[in-house]
């Protein structure tokens, strides 16, 4: 008993914290659970009638996540302050998200009573190919998608271990559990309103986190004098002094811009972001969404992306040495070192609210992935058993999560990213085709998709870390290009292909 | 500090400006599902 007191005793702050934020994402998930099952839009769109500022926040906290508040916030420490660019370039896909995709996307699957991605490739480009390439994508999201709830879970998991001196299989097992129970209860209702408001508590965190540095060092101008006239070392051993400060010196712009592209391009491709257009009630808040999500993400972004560089001021010569080569605990470190009980138990909040968010969206897109666009399309079933096994899937998808979450593969990281390259090479041709080409065809599809895994796959592994100079080039830029290219090429060659013009006039007019 | 290292902080104010601008003179028009 005096072990459980004392356990309370020191953390008490964090537990209030946590706990008020766990019971009011789980007592929303249970509030939408009847109107979430009354049938299949409901429970996988939200009825497309969420209002604009929730799918805007949702959009944000869906696509950031713990590695983008830790992972990218700490590389920051080893390239200085230009690595906020990549921040300015996830900004420019956002925007271009929204401009390009949103409301046409709302539209279409609207008139094509869409409710997956897979399925908008089914119902837009409408031949017997395109059932096939429904399913072909239902399986790309299936095996990408494992690898990157495992690496936000395991994430998740050290921050408890770490901060609540909670084992990690307990805390991957608490992370997902709550997550999954939530998004089981209410679909996209839940999924949609837990995520507006763990995007406005990782908007607040970023803040906040910004502020830690200034604060502790005592104002702006000391912190730049400070980093100007440092005496720590940069990772390769060498005087960092003012290298920080300066552009380029410390990483090169390629690089900023392959991991720029990478990740940013997951805005324009990937479903767990793309979803959230099928939500939106109207025009005015495709509207706000639209002016304010680029806000949201933006300003969080360039907060967090050069919060490293920063925390060089709080950090002796000694801890810098070793931070250098472990910028995933740089915040943490700082956490630490600003010794703040109440800061540091809204930013832990913040940052299990990044990594839920993400988690939320994906295990719902992988339920109906699953249920949809491959046991439903193989043998049909009613609505209630549609959602019923999308409940059972998610449930059974958790639980394999958790057991790889135990045993995790070498390499977690890379597989998320490569699988995000995937993504945005096999999937953006068929949408961006889809909403404004009439004349793209499904084997267009087809190929691109094809196109875009082989170059990866052969830029990664066959290139990239073998020819010299071709290091900071990531996949994602030749796969994107080849793919997007062989999707043109091959829908000129194949016009015989192209929908019947009744069903093209359907989608296209407004 | 330089230029080019202080832009993106000065530039995604404007991008987002420009954003809104744009968004604003924009005629976006939803439909529902037949």
């Amino acid at each position: 008993m005096d072990r459980v007191f004392s356990y309370i005793a020191e953390h008490w702050i964090i537990l209030i914290c946590l706990v008020g934020y766990v019971a009011f994402c789980l007592y929303l998930g249970w509030y939408f659970r009847k109107k979430a099952t009354e049938g299949v839009g409901e429970y996988y769109v939200a009825k497309r009638e969420i209002p604009g500022w929730v799918v805007s926040l949702a959009f944000f906290s869906t696509f950031a996540s713990t590695n983008t508040y830790i992972g990218q916030a700490g590389m920051s420490f080893q390239y200085g302050l230009s690595w906020a660019w990549v921040g300015l370039i996830w900004t420019v896909f956002c925007i271009i998200s929204w401009l390009l995709l949103g409301p046409r996307m709302r539209n279409q699957t609207a008139k094509l009573k869409s409710y997956t991605i897979p399925d908008y490739f089914h119902f837009r480009y409408k031949t017997g190919l395109s059932k096939y390439l429904r399913i072909l994508s239902a399986f790309t999201i299936l095996f990408a998608t494992l690898w990157y709830m495992v690496g936000i879970a395991k994430g998740c998991a050290h921050i408890f271990s770490s901060v609540l001196d909670v084992p990690y299989v307990w805390g991957a097992l608490i992370i997902l559990g709550i997550t999954c129970a939530y998004t089981i209860w209410g679909g996209m209702y839940s999924v949609l309103w837990t995520d507006a408001i763990q995007g406005i508590m990782m908007f607040a965190v970023a803040l906040i986190m910004l502020c830690i540095p200034f604060i502790y060092i005592g104002g702006t101008g000391e912190m730049f004098e400070h980093l100007a006239n440092l005496d720590h070392v940069d990772i390769s051993g060498e005087p960092l002094k003012g290298k920080l400060l300066d552009f380029g010196s410390l990483v090169s712009f390629l690089y900023i811009l392959g991991i720029g592209l990478a990740v940013g391009m997951k805005q324009v491709s990937e479903p767990r972001c793309l979803i959230r257009f099928y939500s939106i009630n109207n025009a005015r808040g495709m509207k706000f969404a639209m002016i304010w999500t680029p806000v949201f993400l933006g300003v969080s972004l360039v907060s967090v992306m050069g919060l490293g560089a920063l925390v060089h001021a709080m950090a002796t010569p000694e801890e810098a040495a070793y931070l250098i080569n472990h910028t995933d605990e740089v915040v943490g470190f700082m956490l630490d070192k600003f010794d703040n009980p109440i800061v540091g138990a809204i930013c832990i909040s913040g940052l299990f609210a990044a990594g839920m968010s993400s988690l939320a969206s994906v295990i719902l897109i992988v339920g109906t992935a699953f249920v949809k666009d491959i046991w439903h399309v193989w043998k049909p079933m009613s609505e209630a058993k549609i959602i019923r096994g999308t409940k059972w899937t998610m449930f059974v998808y958790c639980v394999l999560v958790f057991i790889v979450t135990l045993y995790p593969p070498a390499g977690i990281v890379e597989l998320t990213a490569f699988a995000g390259a995937v993504f945005a090479a096999s999937f953006f041709p068929a949408i961006f085709g889809g909403l404004y080409l009439k004349w793209g065809t499904d084997l267009a599809v087809l190929a691109s998709m094809i196109m875009g895994i082989l170059v990866n796959v052969i830029w990664r592994f066959g290139f990239r870390f073998r020819v010299e100079g071709l290091s900071d080039i990531h996949e994602v830029i030749p796969a994107f290009v080849l793919s997007f290219l062989t999707y043109l090429l091959v829908s000129k060659f194949s016009v015989d292909r192209v929908p019947p013009e009744e069903h093209l006039k359907k989608i296209f007019t407004k | 500090m330089d230029f080019l290292t202080t832009l993106p902080y000065v530039g995604i104010i404007i991008l987002v400006c420009l954003n809104a601008w744009w968004v604003s003179k924009l005629d976006v028009t939803i439909e529902d599902e037949d």
